[in-house]
């Protein structure tokens, strides 16, 4: 996206014009060592670096043109290092400071870190309580999974960006969106329902090709699932959902019968589609990750003794993989407590 | 320590000839060391966006 609006942007251009600007294909090229050089973790990463390539800011993802602008603006305002800046910042704390700390820290996955930083600007600098609010919970969520932060905190947060003025509609979707998710993620699929419906409310308000779209149509799988209860309804537009052809290709017959599983639902036919995946499967990885969604299904539906097998079957294509010889623990281990 | 202007002058007197064959098609430098090169040369913050094409 980044290198489309680059093009078109004329705040990205503004943002360029006093600075040298470097693209790097981190898989061509020289890009893999310079890469390695500042220990690039994901895509896309952006370094603003002195005259002698040490980094005075770094940042992860494309969040816009006015976000890049901000984050290049930094880089020229204040050209001390990152390790200056972390001294400085322990000294004399400024909102500046924080926010380029917290995106520091957020570039090496540090997601608690960059929390703790960005409420440290927002509570420096309250006129800058919206951009930093809406980072707190982005990075919350991105922490979800490590179990750093609890549904509550992360709730707490998500509410006051929800109710900023300053909040897009399609924020407000993707927001909503996440929130149910972290709610069903921590099994208070309840607390996500409220979420779902404003999403949904705010998804009314906006153009067909929006941006959203696609998370609009997750939601409204979402609610066929939990609000209306009706299982067929979702599973028809979770269906609708996938590109045609989708089951004549694995990696979509997979996502799909993946989703049925994560949901209870649908389970024959799901079998049905993930054994069709296994048989289309040019690659043997590719192979055993779908006789695991298999035997998970099988064993959704009660049927220890057909996941062991299927798993077993991966094991063999990759004996190697550690993974799978855990998930044939996890199957015995089912088989065994079903036996008494 | 060594005087970063000076050092910068004589680093674009090197480079200056090929830098400028060099430039990517879109106007920006083709690779790291000319970047850092320009950098140096006109005082300026280098930004380095790393993406793949994935």
């Amino acid at each position: 996206m980044f290198a489309r609006e680059a093009d078109s942007s004329d705040v990205i251009k503004t943002a360029l014009a006093d600075v040298i600007f470097l693209k790097v294909d981190c898989e061509k090229g020289e890009g893999p060592a310079v890469a390695q050089k500042y220990n690039v973790r994901g895509y896309p990463t952006y370094y603003a670096v002195n005259a002698d390539g040490e980094p005075v800011e770094r940042w992860i993802g494309y969040d816009g043109p006015e976000a890049f602008a901000r984050a290049v603006a930094a880089a020229r305002r204040d050209t001390h290092t990152l390790t200056q800046k972390r001294e400085a910042f322990a000294s004399a704390p400024s909102a500046d400071l924080a926010l380029s700390l917290a995106n520091d820290v957020a570039t090496g996955y540090d997601w608690a870190g960059a929390v703790k930083y960005f409420r440290q600007a927002r509570d420096l600098d309250p006129t800058r309580a919206d951009d930093c609010t809406r980072n707190i919970f982005t990075y919350m969520f991105y922490g979800a999974d490590d179990g750093g932060f609890t549904f509550d905190e992360m709730k707490l947060e998500g509410d006051r960006v929800l109710a900023s003025a300053a909040t897009t509609g399609a924020d407000r979707v993707e927001l909503s969106a996440m929130m149910l998710q972290l709610a069903r993620k921590h099994e208070r699929p309840a607390d996500g329902i409220p979420y779902l419906e404003a999403g949904l409310a705010a998804a009314a308000a906006l153009p067909e090709d929006s941006p959203a779209a696609r998370t609009i149509r997750g939601l409204k799988v979402d609610h066929a699932l939990l609000v209306e209860k009706d299982t067929a309804k979702a599973v028809g537009l979770r269906k609708a959902m996938l590109p045609e052809n989708w089951e004549q290709e694995p990696r979509r017959l997979n996502q799909f019968a993946w989703w049925c599983w994560e949901n209870g639902v649908n389970l024959e036919e799901a079998e049905a589609l993930i054994l069709r995946a296994v048989e289309l499967a040019e690659d043997a990885g590719d192979r055993a990750n779908y006789l695991d969604t298999a035997a998970e299904i099988c064993l959704k539906r009660g049927n220890c003794e057909q996941a062991i097998a299927r798993i077993k079957q991966a094991i063999e294509l990759e004996p190697e993989r550690e993974y799978f010889k855990e998930q044939l623990a996890k199957f015995e281990a089912a088989l065994a407590q079903k036996k008494g | 320590m060594r005087n970063p202007v000076l050092a910068g002058a004589l680093t674009a007197l090197a480079l200056g000839a090929f830098a400028a064959a060099a430039m990517a098609a879109d106007g920006n430098p083709a690779t790291y060391d000319e970047a850092l090169a320009q950098a140096r040369q006109q005082d300026k913050v280098l930004v380095i966006d790393f993406y793949t094409d994935w």
